[in-house]
C-alpha cells in the first residue's frame, strides 16, 4: 500500500495471510503488540505478543475479557511516600503505545462501553491516559461463537464503527477496514503489504457478514422485550426471590463481563515486599501503592455502608441490581449503550444457573424454571 | 510517574500466566495465576479444566489476593528470652531440631500437625518427619477429621465401595440427598452439580441444620434432630423414603455439617445405611461423595496425615505397606495410634505445625484456649503471620500457594499441580524444601532437590498414585486416583443388584448404646432449645481469606456490626419470646450461661439456635468444648 492509496476511515485494503508476520513485526517496533494466544495447557487468552506466528486468527474468543489490559485486576493508581516533609503521592499513569490485535467485536464494543463510563461525570484520568495510547483491531466473526449473542446488542458479529481498524479473514487474505487515524497508522506500517481491496474483496465481506447474522438461529436473548418489562416495574418481585437462591455469588458474571467495572481501592506497602518488615501494616513503611481492584456487585459487602447498613443485603436485591444497570431503558438511555455486548462469557462462567440469557428469558416469560439447560 | 515507550523495558502489563489449582475448596478447579513485574496481579478461570470448565467461585477469583495482601512471614525466626528475633536457615533449622531431639530424648510427647491447605508433598513429608524420624503417631491435618468421620460413617455403613467419582452423576441423578452445613458456601461447584440436576428434574432432599441455599430449591428439607442418638432416627428421611421411594439411580452427597465427628460419621453412617438398602431393594444405583473441607484435605489424608493409620491410607498393621515404608525410609515407621489434632494440641510438649494459617483448630480464639500448657516447642512453616507463627519458638518462613511446586487431591480424587507462579518471596523457601532440610537434621535419610522428588517418592509408597503420569500432571490435569477408603471403588454396574420390587424400608437399626449419642438424648431433659454450631468450618475464619481483601470484607463487617457475636433464631420461635432483631438474649445450659444479641431468620429451624462458627468463642461458657448443646432461653 502507498501512503497515498487513500488509506482513510472507511477505505478497505487487504493483506495476504504470509504477510501478516511481517505485518505484526513492524508494529512491534513501535508499540506493543497484544493479541490471543495459546497458552501450553491449550486455554486461549490475551497476552502481550513476542512471536507473531504465535497470534491466533481463528480462534475462540479467551474466556479472559481484554479489559484488564485497560483495567487491570490489580491496578496501581499512585505511589505513596512518607519521609520527613510529610506524605507525597505520585499519579501512576500508563501511555505505552499499544496495538490491540484480533479484538473480537462484542469485546472492542466493550471498551467503548468502558471509556464512556470512565469519561462521563468524573473523567478518570488514569483510564483515559491508558485507553487512548491504544490502537483498537477487531477481527470481525465469521460464525457465531458457541455462548455469543452479540446480534441481540448491536455489538457484533460485525462492527460498523468504533474500531481502529476491522479485519475480515477471506481465506488467504484478510480485508482490513480503516476506522480512524490510527487505523490509517497501522496500515502505513504495512506498507508495501497491503493493496487496495477489489469489488469481489468487499462483497465477499457483505456475504460472510449476512452468513454470520444467519447462523446465529433461535439463541438469541430478545433483549426489548426484557427490557420493557424491567424498565416499566413489570417483574414481580418474587421473581428475584426464586432467582436468588440458583446464583452462588461467585460474582464471575461481573468479573468476566467486558463492560463491568466495579471496583475497590487498597494500599498496598511496598516495603512489605521488600527487605524490610515482615508485616504489610507495619506503621514504618514508608512507600505504598494504591491499587484499584476488581470487585463485584454481586458480593454482599460490596455495598456494606461504614454504618453497617447494607442497601442491598438480600441477594435477590444485588441481582435486580445487576439486570437493571444491564437491561433497563432507562442506563440506555443514560449511556447510549447497552451493558451487555452478547460475548456470552457470564454463560460460561456462572457458578449457578443465572447467566444473562436465563435471566433475560426468565424476565421475558415472568417466571424462573431453573435457568437454560 | 508516567510510563511511555522505552520508559521501561518491559510492559508492566505483559503478564505471565502460570496453570495451577484453587487453593480453597476440595473441588480443585482450574485456574491460572497472573504474574507482572514479580508480582501476582490476578487469576482468571481455565475453561479446559474438565471439572470447572471456566467456573471458579468468589474465593477462587480471588485466589491472588491473600499472598499478594497478606501479612507475610519474610525469614526465620527464633524466640529468645527478650522476644522473637530473626535468625539465619541454618540457625533456625538447628535451633528446631535440638529443640525437638532434646524432648524426644527426655522421653516427651511430640507431634505434628500438618493442613488440608498443605501440599501433597508437605504432608507426605509432614507424616514422614512424625513417623519416621519423631517416631510418633501424632500427625494429623487440620480439618482432616472431619472428613475421617464422614468416611467412618461410610465404611460402618459398608458403603465403602459407592464412591462417586464425577460429578456428572449427581446432575444425571433422579434422587440426590444432601447432607449439608451450607455447600453452596463450602463446595459451589458440586452445589451447581445439584443445582443443575434439579434442573434436569431430580428431585433434592437436603438434611442440616440450618435452612440453606440449597435447601430453598429442595423438594424437601429435613431438619436434623440432635436429640436422636443418630441425628436421622426415628425421624422423616424414613417417612420421605416411605411416601417417595426414589426411581432411577441416587446421589448422596456428604458435606461436614458439624465438627462433632462422632456426630458427623453417625449421620453419615445412618444415612448411607438406610439409603443404601433402599437402593438395594429397588435395584437403584446408589452413589456416594464424600467431601473434605480444604483444597488438599483429602490429600493429606491419604499421605498419611492422619493419627490412625500410614499413608495409603493403610491400617497401621498393614505388613505390606510397612513394609513399602521401611524400604524408602530406611526405618520402620512408627506403630502407635497417635491423637487427633484436637487432642494433640492439648497434650504434646513438641509441635511441628505446617501452614497452620489454614486451619481451623488453631485459629486465633483455639489457639490460645486449646494449646497445651506445658508446649515447650512449637516450629511454625508457614507463608502468613499468625498466632501460631507469633507465639513460635521457630518460625519458619514457607512460601504461598503461588509459590510452591506440588500437588493437590481434590474431594474426587483428582490428583493434578499446583505451580509456583514466583518465588518465595524475601528469604521465604518452598514447604518442602523446609521439611527436608528439618528431617535431615534430626537424622532421616530423606533428601530431596524438588517438589517432583517428592511426588515420585509418594507414589513408590502409595501404589495408587502410581496410575499419575508426569505428562499427565504436567501436560495436562492429572489423574483421578481411588484410595481414600482402602482401594478400588468396587462398584456394581449399573442396574445390577436385588430385582427390583416394591421397597418396603425394615425398621430402624437399633441405636447401639455404645454409639455415644446417648449424651444428647440426655441433654433433651434440659433446656428448651438446641444451641448448635451452624456448619464445621467458616471461611471468613481461614487466614488465607483473612488476607485477602475482597474476601475478607463479609467477616469484618459482620464482626465489627456484632462485636458481642450473634445467634440465629427462627421468626416463629423469636415471636413466641417477644424478641426482635438485635435483642439481647440470656442463654443457660449445664455450663454457663450468656448474653447474646439474636438475629432472626428462616435459616435457623424452629427450637434451633445457629452460631456462627467464628462467634463460638463468645458463647464458649455455654457452648463449652461441644458443637451443640440444649440451653434455656430467655429475653434479656
Amino acid at each position: 500500500m502507498k501512503n497515498d492509496a487513500g488509506a482513510v476511515p472507511g477505505s478497505v485494503f487487504v493483506v495476504t495471510k504470509e504477510d501478516l508476520g511481517e505485518w505484526v513485526g513492524r508494529l512491534q517496533a513501535d508499540a506493543d503488540v497484544i493479541a490471543p494466544h495459546l497458552t501450553p495447557w491449550g486455554d486461549e487468552e490475551f497476552r502481550t505478543v513476542s512471536d507473531p506466528g504465535a497470534i491466533l486468527w481463528d480462534f475462540v474468543n479467551p474466556l479472559d475479557p481484554p479489559k484488564r489490559f485497560f483495567l487491570p485486576q490489580t491496578e496501581p493508581l499512585a505511589r505513596i511516600t512518607r519521609d520527613r516533609d510529610g506524605f507525597r503521592v505520585e499519579e501512576v499513569h500508563d501511555e505505552r503505545p499499544r496495538v490491540f490485535l484480533n479484538l473480537r467485536s462484542c469485546d472492542l464494543k466493550g471498551l467503548l462501553y468502558l471509556r464512556k463510563m470512565h469519561a462521563t461525570d468524573l473523567p478518570d484520568e488514569t483510564f483515559l491516559r491508558r485507553f487512548d495510547s491504544f490502537t483498537l483491531v477487531s477481527l470481525a466473526c465469521s460464525k457465531p461463537c458457541p455462548l455469543g449473542f452479540c446480534v441481540c446488542c448491536d455489538a457484533g458479529p460485525f462492527l460498523r464503527e468504533g474500531f481502529d481498524l476491522q479485519l475480515t479473514d477471506l481465506g488467504s487474505t484478510v480485508l482490513a477496514e480503516c476506522g480512524s487515524a490510527k487505523g490509517r497508522g497501522l496500515l502505513e506500517a504495512g506498507d508495501g503489504l497491503f493493496r487496495p481491496a477489489t469489488p469481489a474483496d468487499v462483497e465477499r465481506r457483505q456475504e460472510l457478514e449476512t452468513l454470520a447474522l444467519r447462523s446465529f438461529g433461535e439463541e438469541t436473548c430478545h433483549f426489548g422485550s426484557a427490557m420493557r418489562r424491567i424498565s416499566t416495574r413489570r417483574v414481580d418481585g418474587s421473581l428475584w426471590t426464586a432467582m436468588a437462591p440458583w446464583c452462588l455469588e461467585c460474582g464471575g458474571c461481573n468479573l468476566a463481563c467486558p463492560t463491568c467495572y466495579c471496583f475497590s481501592v487498597k494500599d498496598l506497602p511496598s516495603a512489605a515486599w521488600e527487605d524490610q518488615p515482615e508485616t504489610a501494616d507495619d506503621a514504618s513503611s514508608a512507600c505504598w501503592t494504591r491499587c484499584r481492584i476488581w470487585d463485584s456487585c454481586q458480593y454482599s459487602a460490596f455495598t456494606m455502608e461504614a454504618s453497617g447498613h447494607n442497601p442491598r443485603d438480600a441477594k435477590e436485591e444485588r441481582m435486580k441490581r445487576r439486570f437493571f444497570h444491564k437491561v433497563s431503558a432507562q442506563y440506555y438511555q443514560k449511556d447510549g449503550l447497552l451493558g451487555c455486548v452478547g460475548c456470552g462469557r457470564c454463560v460460561q462462567v456462572c457458578l449457578g444457573t443465572t447467566d444473562m440469557p436465563a435471566v433475560v428469558e426468565a424476565v421475558r416469560k415472568g417466571k424462573w424454571e431453573g435457568g437454560r439447560p | 510517574m508516567v510510563l511511555q515507550s522505552g520508559g521501561e523495558a518491559k510492559d508492566p502489563l505483559a503478564e505471565e500466566s502460570v496453570l495451577s489449582t484453587c487453593p480453597y475448596c476440595a473441588c480443585g478447579c482450574g485456574l491460572y495465576l497472573r504474574f507482572g513485574s514479580s508480582r501476582l496481579v490476578g487469576v482468571f478461570p481455565s475453561r479446559s479444566h474438565p471439572l470447572s470448565q471456566g467456573r471458579l467461585c468468589a474465593r477462587g477469583w480471588g485466589a491472588h489476593e491473600a499472598d499478594l495482601w497478606g501479612s507475610r512471614l519474610f525469614r526465620p525466626r527464633v524466640q529468645d528470652s527478650s522476644g522473637p528475633r530473626p535468625a539465619s536457615w541454618s540457625e533456625a533449622l538447628g535451633r528446631a531440631a535440638q529443640e525437638l531431639r532434646a524432648l524426644l530424648d527426655a522421653g516427651k510427647r511430640v507431634g505434628v500437625l500438618v493442613s488440608g491447605g498443605c501440599t501433597n508433598e508437605e504432608a507426605y513429608l509432614g507424616a514422614r518427619l512424625a513417623r519416621e524420624v519423631l517416631r510418633t503417631g501424632n500427625v494429623d491435618a487440620c480439618l482432616g477429621p472431619e472428613y475421617g468421620a464422614i468416611l467412618r460413617g461410610l465404611s460402618d455403613a459398608g458403603a465403602s465401595a459407592d464412591l462417586l467419582e464425577s460429578l456428572n452423576w449427581i446432575e444425571g441423578s433422579d434422587r440426590i440427598f444432601l447432607l449439608e452445613g451450607d455447600l453452596a458456601v463450602t463446595h459451589p461447584e458440586v452445589a451447581l452439580s445439584v443445582l443443575r440436576g434439579v434442573r434436569r428434574g431430580a428431585s433434592l432432599v437436603t438434611l442440616g441444620l440450618a435452612r440453606t441455599r440449597m435447601s430453598q430449591v429442595a423438594g424437601t428439607h429435613i431438619l436434623l434432630d440432635p436429640g436422636c442418638p443418630r441425628f436421622l432416627y426415628p425421624g422423616p428421611l424414613e417417612t420421605h423414603l416411605d411416601t417417595h421411594p426414589p426411581p432411577g439411580r441416587i446421589a448422596v452427597v456428604l458435606s461436614p455439617w458439624t465438627p462433632d465427628t462422632e456426630a458427623l460419621s453417625a449421620s453419615v453412617c445412618a444415612m448411607a445405611e438406610y439409603i443404601g438398602r433402599i437402593g438395594r431393594a429397588l435395584g437403584t444405583a446408589v452413589r456416594f461423595l464424600p467431601l473434605p473441607i480444604r483444597a488438599n484435605t483429602r490429600g493429606a489424608y491419604e499421605m498419611g496425615a492422619a493419627p490412625g493409620h500410614l499413608p495409603g491410607p493403610r491400617p497401621l498393621e498393614d505388613q505390606a505397606a510397612r513394609d513399602r515404608l521401611r524400604s524408602v525410609w530406611g526405618a520402620d515407621p512408627a506403630r502407635e495410634a497417635g491423637t487427633d489434632a484436637r487432642e494433640m494440641l492439648r497434650t504434646v510438649e513438641g509441635l511441628v505445625v505446617v501452614r497452620d494459617g489454614c486451619s481451623a483448630i488453631p485459629s486465633t480464639a483455639m489457639w490460645d484456649a486449646s494449646i497445651s500448657p506445658t508446649l515447650k516447642s512449637l516450629v511454625v512453616l508457614d507463608a502468613f503471620r499468625s498466632p501460631a507463627s507469633d507465639a513460635a519458638t521457630v518460625a519458619l518462613p514457607i512460601g504461598g500457594l503461588s509459590e510452591t511446586d506440588g500437588t493437590f487431591t481434590s474431594g474426587l480424587g483428582r490428583v493434578q499441580r499446583i505451580r509456583a507462579a514466583n518465588a518465595p518471596p524475601n528469604e521465604s523457601r518452598q514447604g518442602w524444601e523446609v521439611l527436608s532440610g528439618l528431617m535431615g537434621l534430626l537424622g532421616s535419610q530423606g533428601r530431596y532437590s524438588s517438589a517432583a522428588e517428592v511426588f515420585s517418592e509418594i507414589q513408590g509408597v502409595i501404589p495408587a498414585y502410581g496410575v499419575v503420569t508426569s505428562e499427565a500432571l504436567d501436560e495436562g490435569w492429572g489423574e483421578t486416583v481411588r484410595t481414600a477408603l482402602g482401594g478400588g471403588n468396587g462398584r456394581a454396574p449399573e442396574g445390577s443388584g436385588a430385582s427390583p420390587e416394591p421397597h418396603r424400608p425394615g425398621p430402624p437399626p437399633a441405636v447401639a448404646a455404645e454409639d455415644g449419642r446417648a449424651g444428647k438424648g440426655d441433654g433433651e431433659a434440659f433446656g428448651t432449645h438446641w444451641l448448635v454450631l451452624d456448619g464445621a468450618f467458616e471461611w471468613s475464619e481461614d487466614a488465607m481469606v483473612q488476607a485477602s481483601p475482597t474476601l475478607r470484607r463479609d467477616g469484618m463487617a459482620r464482626r465489627k456490626l456484632h462485636p458481642r457475636g450473634f445467634v440465629v433464631m427462627n421468626p416463629s420461635d423469636g415471636s413466641a419470646l417477644g424478641v426482635r432483631e438485635g435483642w439481647v438474649l440470656r442463654l443457660r445450659s449445664r455450663g454457663g450461661e450468656a448474653l447474646v444479641p439474636v438475629s432472626l431468620s428462616p435459616r435457623a429451624g424452629e427450637g434451633f439456635l445457629l452460631i456462627p462458627p467464628g462467634f463460638r468463642q463468645l458463647l464458649s461458657d455455654v457452648l463449652g468444648a461441644s458443637a451443640m448443646e440444649r440451653v434455656e432461653v430467655e429475653r434479656a
